[in-house]
């Protein structure tokens, strides 16, 4: 069975950003630069892949707010995909940013959430 | 704003930077595995990592129960406090950080010594964990992260320590 995402998705890009080691206030900024380039592109809908990155502090948090309220004010979002790492997803829940983001298991999931996100909430 | 007794400062670490006060160990006590280590560096965020391996290894090397999850969160809490000196105390400019690590088998210490600016506590508000914020959680997390947090300035110096209960 074939199955096309809605014709008004595939006018709106979405973004993967898929950082790699770690994400704090030295490297947070390049984060920040990359998300603020795409949005300043017409693209507001972003998947941030946390999959490969093994230590996350709050500079690194900032980040993900900036990102998360600039895309939400264009009305699109920012999900978080495969935070794997024990110690960023301790981050992630002391700060309840779990409860703030979509944060998906795996990229691709984050990016079909995007494109269906009635189907996802049908499904919960 | 509070002040800390440094009685868990090792003795040795304490006569470095004249700080000493109360050594927290008898002779007559059992001399259960103790360790420490020192690494000086300049506060700026491009020490952090080298800060964080370091951090690292100590814990690994060490004896304590489940010294994976203890390292991430020895390594997060040292690491925010580190940030906060160089962002705050020394305003970004870099400048002297020493950094004390001790384990006694019982707890698992940081202390951190700078010559930066003072730190203000009255500054620090509760954070509002129902929204996200772009600045509030450094010393949050250093809180939640530690069993015990202790800041103190004396002779033109600040010295943060931040303790995690283990067991070896």
């Amino acid at each position: 069975m074939l199955t096309l995402p809605p014709a008004e998705d595939r006018s709106v890009p979405i973004a993967i950003i898929a950082p790699v080691g770690r994400l704090d206030a030295l490297t947070a900024p390049a984060l920040h630069d990359r998300c603020w380039e795409l949005q300043r592109s017409g693209t507001n809908r972003i998947v941030i892949d946390l999959g490969a990155v093994d230590f996350m502090d709050s500079a690194g948090l900032a980040a993900l707010v900036r990102a998360l309220r600039a895309t939400r004010s264009a009305e699109g979002d920012v999900k978080l995909a495969s935070p794997t790492s024990s110690s960023v997803w301790r981050i992630l829940t002391l700060t309840r940013f779990d409860r703030v983001f979509d944060i998906a298991p795996t990229a691709d999931e984050a990016v079909d959430r995007f494109l269906a996100p009635n189907a996802r909430r049908a499904g919960r | 704003m509070p002040v800390m007794t440094l009685r868990s400062l090792a003795a040795p670490a304490a006569r470095l930077f004249g700080l000493e006060r109360r050594p927290r160990w008898s002779e007559k006590e059992p001399d259960i595995r103790r360790t420490s280590a020192a690494l000086w560096i300049d506060a700026t965020h491009a020490s952090m990592a080298r800060l964080g391996a370091f951090v690292r290894r100590f814990v690994l090397a060490g004896n304590a129960a489940d010294a994976e999850a203890l390292a991430d969160r020895f390594e997060l809490a040292v690491h925010e406090l580190a940030v906060n000196v160089a962002d705050h105390a020394y305003r970004g400019a870099g400048g002297s950080l020493t950094v004390v690590l001790e384990w006694d088998g019982t707890e698992l210490r940081a202390h951190l010594v700078d010559e930066g600016r003072g730190f203000d506590p009255d500054v620090l508000g509760p954070v509002d964990l129902t929204q996200p914020h772009e600045h509030g959680y450094g010393l949050y997390l250093v809180n939640a992260l530690a069993d015990r947090v202790d800041y103190r300035r004396a002779n033109n110096r600040n010295t943060w320590t931040v303790a995690i209960f283990a067991s070896a």
